[in-house]
Parts: structure tokens; sequence; C-alpha cells
């Protein structure tokens, strides 16, 4: 700066000078503080590790000790048959109704009998061990099991999310994005591909609630177009 | 400690969702720079409420864009186009906010200013100045702001203007020949 601009400057920062309002200030450090996300640590490691310290010795006990296993089934058939006579004894009886006073509970109706639970099959071979854990850690990290299912969620989350955007229609646009859209057709024109491509990313950033699917595709057709010239 | 580091730093900062000192990096980062963002959108529209309604809309898409931010580039540059083309953007919905703008002057002659004879005089030349910095037209406006008050060089204020340097340059050096007169018939 020259002696005139430095003395303008001097003077500049004499004269009064505006500052936004507190309010606005709490409003905009409010704002940032709600676009980060709360931080939370990463426990699925551990839980995968504590799954494995939990069910390996777990399915070793049981190859060890098959018995415990026959036992289990033999032992529940014979409470259900008990469970089953019981609970035809009570409904040939009258059940008195309960007061609101000693109780709350109306009984009017025998209770259903439980449903017969079946025994776990009992694990023969390492081979099956490994398998089950494979599945156990993938179930609790959370990876997809299938690429199958990946894809089709991917593809259901991509029509969710293309719901909620808006379409590029003169209507829609703001008198500056319907400046940048108006450009972003004269690079295609022109075949400024690249400027073309930085105008749309710029517009992305700036507009984000646009759904830009038919400015991507212009752009991937003018690049063919270019690239077979 | 946050202080030290460059504006490109603390954007970076504020845009890793790890960092334990984000919303901190983001504090220190809009004290640096809310005064001159303000006084550049205020010096452009002449309605407060707008003024405040950009202000808020250009941070706001400073952090819902803190991811797409480019440590390389400058972060002054950047948050100021942001601000012009939203001021653009509020122009064309309604032509009466633009701050009114004098005839151009197509040639100045070349005015030396004296400097102020003590504190009072000072304080009198710099209410002058703002006075006569209301009256020049938007786009010199805003060179001198720039230039002034954020500390940006001509090429920069070229950058955020999208504009030739050299006519950058010639807005800025018509800004500075204009308030430099007005001080002269003060005095």
């Amino acid at each position: 700066m020259n002696s005139d601009e430095k003395l303008l400057d001097d003077l500049y920062r004499q004269s009064p000078q505006d500052e936004p309002p507190a309010s606005l200030d709490q409003q905009i450090l409010a704002q940032a503080q709600a676009s980060n996300p709360i931080n939370k640590p990463n426990r699925t490691p551990w839980l995968a590790a504590a799954s494995v310290v939990m069910v390996v010795p777990l399915i070793w006990f049981l190859t060890q000790n098959p018995e415990l296993t026959e036992e289990a089934s033999a032992v529940e058939i014979q409470p259900q048959a008990t469970l089953k006579t019981e609970t035809q004894e009570e409904a040939q009886t009258e059940v008195p109704v309960v007061s609101d006073d000693e109780a709350g509970l109306y009984l009017d109706q025998a209770p259903e009998p439980a449903p017969a639970m079946s025994a776990p099959a009992p694990v023969n071979s390492m081979a099956e061990i490994q398998q089950v854990i494979e599945e156990e850690n993938l179930a609790i990290t959370g990876q997809p099991l299938s690429q199958e299912s990946l894809e089709r969620n991917r593809k259901q989350l991509i029509e969710e999310l293309k719901g909620k955007k808006r379409r590029i229609t003169p209507g829609t646009m703001s008198p500056l994005m319907a400046l940048e859209y108006e450009q972003f057709n004269r690079y295609l024109e022109r075949g400024d591909i690249e400027l073309a491509d930085q105008l749309l990313t710029e517009m992305q950033a700036n507009f984000p609630d646009y759904d830009y699917e038919d400015m991507i595709y212009q752009l991937a057709e003018a690049e063919l177009n270019a690239g077979g010239q | 400690m946050l202080d030290q580091l460059s504006d490109e730093q603390l954007m970076s900062s504020f845009s890793n969702n790890n960092d334990v000192n984000n919303q901190r990096a983001f504090e220190v980062l809009y004290q640096r720079h809310k005064g001159p963002l303000y006084r550049f959108i205020k010096k452009s529209l002449n309605n407060e409420q707008d003024v405040h309604e950009v202000f808020q809309e250009l941070w706001l898409r400073i952090i819902n864009n803190k991811h797409r931010f480019d440590p390389q580039q400058k972060f002054t540059i950047w948050a100021y186009t942001i601000a012009r083309r939203l001021l653009i953007d509020q122009f064309r919905k309604a032509p009466n906010l633009m701050q009114h703008q004098t005839a151009e002057d197509t040639d100045i002659a070349e005015v030396p200013i004296k400097q102020p004879e003590n504190e009072f005089a000072a304080k009198q030349m710099a209410q002058q100045l703002s006075t006569a910095l209301e009256r020049l037209p938007l786009a010199q406006k805003q060179a001198f702001v720039l230039r002034h008050d954020s500390g940006l060089s001509i090429r920069e204020i070229a950058q955020i203007t999208e504009q030739a340097p050299e006519k950058a340059k010639s807005q800025y050096r018509y800004a500075v020949q204009k308030l430099k007169l007005a001080l002269e018939r003060f005095k």
C-alpha cells in the first residue's frame, strides 16, 4: 500500500465497525454444533471379540458333554405334558372374577398352553462350530451376509433419497441457480466438459436439495461424444 | 492454540467429525471472519433484515459444505465468493435492495491526502470517509472493503468478483481516488 492507501486504511478502521448481533452469533454457532454428529466410540470390534469369547467355550462345552443335550430334550417333554394336564383341570373349574380392589385382573378364560420348545440340535463337528462362529461374527459386526442383499439395500436407499430431492425445473430453481444452469448448458454446447463438470460440482454443493441425475447424464453424454470425435 | 491455526486448518478440524475440537475450531474461525463478512454484506444491501438473512445463509452454506471445502484453496476466497453469489441472488429477487449507486467517473485527477492534524480531525475524517464510502458504486465499494476490511489482494478480489485482475484493480483505484477527493473537499 502507498501512503494514501495506508491513511485511508487507518481512517477506515477508525470509522464505526459494524458487527453481527449476538442473537445471530448464537444461531450460527448452534447450527454448527448441530452439524457435528455425536462422537460414539466404535465398539464393534469389542463386541465381536466378546461374542467369540462367549460362544466358543459354550459350544466346546456342549460338544464335550453331549449327554447334556439329550437330557435337556427329555426333561422338556415331561413338563409340557404336566402343564397340559393342569390347564385342562383349570378349564373345568370356574375361575372367580377378581375385583379392582384386590388385583385388577380378570380371569375368565383358561390360559393357552405354552408352545412346545424344541431342543437345540447337537453340534457334531468342528466344521459346524466354525460355521456358527463365522455367522455370529458377521451378524454382530454388521457386515452384509450377501452382496445381493447389499445391492438391494443400496437401491432402496437411493430411491428413498431421490424421493426427497427436488427436480430441476424453471419453476423450482432460484434465479442464481437458473443462471448457473444456463451456464452449464452453454459449456456443454461449447464442448467445455471440464468447466461444465466443475460447475456441476459447485451447484451440487450450493444447492444440495436438487436431483442432478439428468445433468450428470447430460455431462456423461457430452463426454462420450467428445471422446468419439 | 487454535487461535494460531490458519483458516484452512480450522476448516479441516471443523469438518473432521472425530476431532474433539471441531466445534471450538469453528468458533475461532467464526470470530475471526464474522465482522469483515458482515460488513461486506451490509455495505452491499440497504435493509438490515436482509443483511441478517444473507449473513446467516452464508454461514449455513459454509457449515453444510464443510466436507466439500478444499484445504488447498483459501477460506476467505471461498467464503466471499459464496457471499457475493448470495448477494447477486438477493439483488435479482429484489433490485431495490441494492445500495444506491452513483454514476461512475471516467477520469479523476490524482489528489493527495493531507494527514489529519489531531485526533479530533482524524475522527472527523473517518466519519467523512464512511459517508463517502456509502456513496460509491457497488463494485468499487466492494473492492475497497475487500481490500481494507478483509485484507485481500487485488488478485484475490478479482477471483471473488469473477473478473479480470485489471478490472478489479481499476475499480479499486477509482474507489481510492473518489474517497481521497471526498476527504479533500471536506477540508
